[in-house]
């Protein structure tokens, strides 16, 4: 059986390469080359990981002394779903790029783009396997450090403002996850998850407190936990569209399965009810305001922090349900989210504009494009047959079987917010489809969809529109996935 | 008598609360990023001070002392935070690289450091 | 206001974290709790072979921090020759307009060859006395600096450290994947022999981690200074001819 430590080592290695070479037909192939080949194996890892958790000793040394390291259910769940993304982007970066940003020194950036791609990718696979917290923190840098940079890619004003907010607020974070760090090391002696968390139970109240709360607003800040996320829709709008997919779409999701994880199983429990009770807000919050958006990222943007919130009050209901739930509800937006960022960018593209006054009508010239975009709200809304109406209801299940106030509360705030979400969405729908298509869409220029860029949206669509025929697999995946989310 | 480690640790405490009011309040991005450094700071010697024990060596083993090995490694201090810490600073260094350089990017743009005219930089 | 509500946030956070946490963190004796440093400390000669206790926590107990943390170097790197891509004359280029003076221009000059020798000698005894590779390859670089500083004609071709700095990072992967290679089938295991206490040439793939390390990191921060300065070929000939108009 081939190392799952190549998730790691071929990244790593293919970003260097991209450098050594610098040539953009090189960082092209070896990124999608690399990608492709991790993707086919991640699907031949799962299995395995899930019926018996592979265990991986770094460099010859078993933890405590080592670092803990290893793929199981959870981690392969993931490493499935980031590079499957991962690759989707990729394709969908190669005639996208290039249009993303105008400046001078363009080509270059390009080679940079696709290094710096891949290493976020390696710190995602990194974060999920890891089981070692300062090994956690460190490929949580890289992940956060390779968004800062794609975040400002386009380097225009908004982005170099949102990639500066981005960064200093997540370096807050980061500086309170290394004291959360030393004070487990000197309570526990170890950095190895399982050891700090039976430490962790076994210290006074207040010590395990502090360390759990700064270990929240570390992560807090990367998982868009309200009220750490006031970063997320300057960041999602100013990016390139390839890079707002990817972050809505799997990276802040792994940061909360992590968090989600270790405040399960390492930290104190009662983050969880805080967290509860800030994903409710969140969700609030991130609808109302994506209704008053008038530009389409952004209003995307609100939405993504809306959505991650249900997933995360799902994951705080405490019962496996609620982390099945919560887990159906991450895999569908990574699938819905990525789709409507990526057909947004090439709205965009073709318009020159942000806004959604200006694509009035785009839906008749871009046919396809506009089909994708309507799949893939409507998975957001939650209509049926499509996975969206699957996984909301499995949400509001859970959380009548919770039997507790923020149980029903969570229902109502989840039912108030699809309807807000159907409002806007369909507003933007019926934008795009508009009568009068000679207001804005007549400036559009070029065609529909490229060829790299319409296989992109298609794999993510595929997933919405087939997925609710195709729970009972998926279940056969997420069952496992939540059980041992359970567990260190 | 006043311990070592408590005056780091104050120190190292002392230092983050500086850093992150800094970051908190101050207008001018250069002086948030340099905030931004000085919480780093505090940070990395509050991980170095846990690893201290009184009388404590460096962990470094020196084949031509009368000490026998396991003497020295008997007074050893812990190298574990000081490990931690070669990766914490060269970490706070990469972030504090790419922060200035945002900075000097927005500068060219717009000519100004300070937030209050960086519409998009409000929290 | 920002300042009152910021101050207040201090120092409630000064508050909770005093009261709670700090009396119990001063004991300065050797933790009760068998800590992960103990056991580095008596690991570091039987499992690495080096005589620097933090060396072989680095670099193999711990050796994916390490690469990871290399990685973060790398992607800085990438970040400033992205985000500064070609300022456009303004701010740092002004700076070096001349050439520093006779003690800047000469010293820098006697002086390179002793930094770099220096910085050199960190990186390889890395695994003997305190240093490795990321306190040298920062003085090599800094030698560079010296030089760079000396005037706007002094250019550091930036696709030469780009290939250095590749090269070095493929092969701190490459001594990684050797391990898997090999019957222990663990990334980053220290395959090569341990060698006696002491010596130069001991401590299995120790030294050589943290030559491609120093490497790196010399590359990698002379690139950033290049970035940020305009100092590259391209832009020094243009600087170079605005100068002389």
């Amino acid at each position: 059986m081939v190392s799952p430590m190549l998730l790691i080592a071929m990244p790593l290695g293919a970003a260097f390469l991209i450098v050594l070479l610098g040539s953009k037909m090189a960082a092209r192939i070896v990124a999608i080359a690399t990608v492709a080949f991790l993707a086919v194996l991640a699907p031949i890892w799962l299995p395995a990981a899930i019926s018996e958790p592979f265990v991986i000793v770094l460099a010859d040394v078993l933890p405590p002394l080592g670092i803990a390291f290893g793929l199981d259910a959870v981690s392969a769940g993931f490493v499935l779903l980031i590079a499957l993304s991962g690759l989707l982007v990729l394709l969908y970066s190669l005639p996208y790029i290039p249009h993303a940003a105008e400046f001078k020194g363009k080509e270059k950036a390009e080679i940079r783009y696709y290094a710096i791609f891949l290493l976020l990718l390696a710190g995602a696979f990194g974060l999920v396997m890891t089981k070692d917290i300062f090994n956690l923190f460190v490929f949580f840098e890289i992940l956060c450090i390779s968004s800062y940079l794609l975040v400002a890619y386009s380097q225009d004003e908004r982005a170099l403002e949102a990639g500066f907010k981005y960064m200093v607020l997540g370096s807050i974070g980061s500086a309170f996850m290394l004291v959360a760090i030393g004070l487990s090391y000197r309570l526990s002696g170890s950095l190895a998850m399982a050891d700090i968390a039976k430490a962790l139970a076994a210290a006074p109240y207040s010590y395990s407190t502090l360390v759990s709360v700064l270990f929240v607003l570390g992560f807090g800040v990367e998982a868009a936990v309200f009220p750490l996320n006031t970063w997320l829709p300057d960041a999602h709008s100013s990016a390139p569209s390839s890079i707002s997919a990817v972050l809505s779409g799997f990276v802040i999701e792994v940061a909360l399965a992590v968090l989600v994880r270790l405040s399960l199983n390492v930290f104190s429990g009662a983050m969880l009810s805080v967290l509860g009770v800030l994903a409710l807000a969140g969700v609030l919050v991130g609808e109302m305001a994506a209704l008053g958006q008038k530009e389409l990222k952004r209003a995307l943007a609100f939405s993504s922090i809306g959505q991650v919130s249900i997933m995360l009050f799902a994951f705080t209901l405490g019962s496996e349900i609620g982390r099945w739930a919560g887990l159906g509800q991450l895999l569908m937006h990574a699938g819905a989210k990525s789709a409507l960022f990526l057909v947004s960018g090439y709205f965009i593209v073709r318009t020159g504009s942000h806004e959604i006054e200006a694509y009035r009508g785009l839906g008749r010239k871009m046919p396809a494009a506009g089909a994708f975009f309507a799949i893939a709200a409507l998975s957001l809304v939650g209509m049926p047959p499509l996975l969206g109406f699957f996984t909301k209801l499995r949400i509001l299940e859970a959380a009548a079987a919770a039997h507790s106030a923020i149980g029903y509360a969570g229902i109502v705030v989840i039912l108030f917010a699809t309807v807000i979400e159907s409002i806007y969405l369909f507003r933007i729908v019926r934008t795009l489809y508009g009568a009068n298509a000679e207001v804005a869409a007549s400036g559009a220029a070029g065609g529909d969809l490229p060829a790299f860029a319409w296989i992109a949206v298609a794999g993510f669509v595929l997933l919405v529109l087939v997925g609710g025929f195709m729970i009972p697999s998926f279940d056969r995946l997420l069952q496992p996935m939540a059980a041992v989310l359970a567990t260190i | 008598m006043i311990s070592v480690s408590a005056v780091l640790y104050s120190t190292s405490l002392i230092l983050i609360l500086l850093g992150l009011y800094g970051v908190l309040t101050r207008k001018n991005l250069v002086r948030v990023v340099i905030s931004l450094d000085v919480m780093d700071l505090g940070v990395n010697i509050f991980l170095v001070t846990i690893g201290y024990i009184r009388d404590g060596r460096a962990p470094i083993y020196l084949a031509d002392v009368p000490a026998s090995l396991a003497d020295q490694a008997s007074r050893m201090v812990d190298p574990l935070p000081q490990a931690l810490v070669l990766t914490a600073i060269v970490i706070g260094f990469g972030v504090t690289a790419v922060a200035l350089t945002l900075i000097m990017r927005l500068y060219e743009r717009k000519g100004t450091v300070m937030v209050s005219d960086l519409r998009g930089l409000k929290w | 206001m920002r300042k009152v509500i910021g101050v207040l946030l201090i120092a409630s956070f000064a508050f909770f974290v005093f009261s709670l946490v700090m009396r119990d963190l001063w004991a300065e004796d050797p933790a009760a709790v068998r800590t992960l440093g103990q056991a580095a400390v008596e690991q570091t000669i039987p499992q690495s072979g080096a005589a620097n206790t933090v060396t072989a926590i680095v670099v193999q107990f711990r050796g994916l921090d390490t690469l990871g943390e290399v990685t973060v170097l790398f992607l800085s790197a990438l970040g400033v020759a992205l985000l500064s891509g070609e300022f456009s004359g303004r701010g740092l280029k002004e700076v070096f307009r001349d050439d520093g003076g006779f003690i800047l221009y000469h010293g820098a000059r006697l002086v390179l060859p002793i930094i770099i020798l220096v910085g050199v000698y960190i990186v390889a005894h890395g695994h003997l006395s305190p240093g490795g590779g990321f306190p040298g390859g920062v003085l090599v670089a800094t030698a560079v600096y010296a030089v760079l500083m000396t005037g706007v004609k002094n250019a550091l071709s930036t696709r030469l450290m780009a290939v250095i700095e590749g090269f070095a990072g493929l092969a701190f992967v490459g001594l990684g994947l050797l391990g898997l290679l090999s019957d222990r089938f663990s990334f980053l295991a220290n395959v090569l022999p341990k060698g006696s206490l002491g010596m130069l040439f001991s401590a299995g793939i120790i030294p050589l981690i943290y030559a491609a390390v120093g490497t790196k990191v010399a590359a990698e921060l002379s690139t950033l200074v290049t970035s940020l300065t305009g100092s590259d070929y391209a832009s020094a000939e243009k600087a170079a001819q605005g100068g002389k108009r």
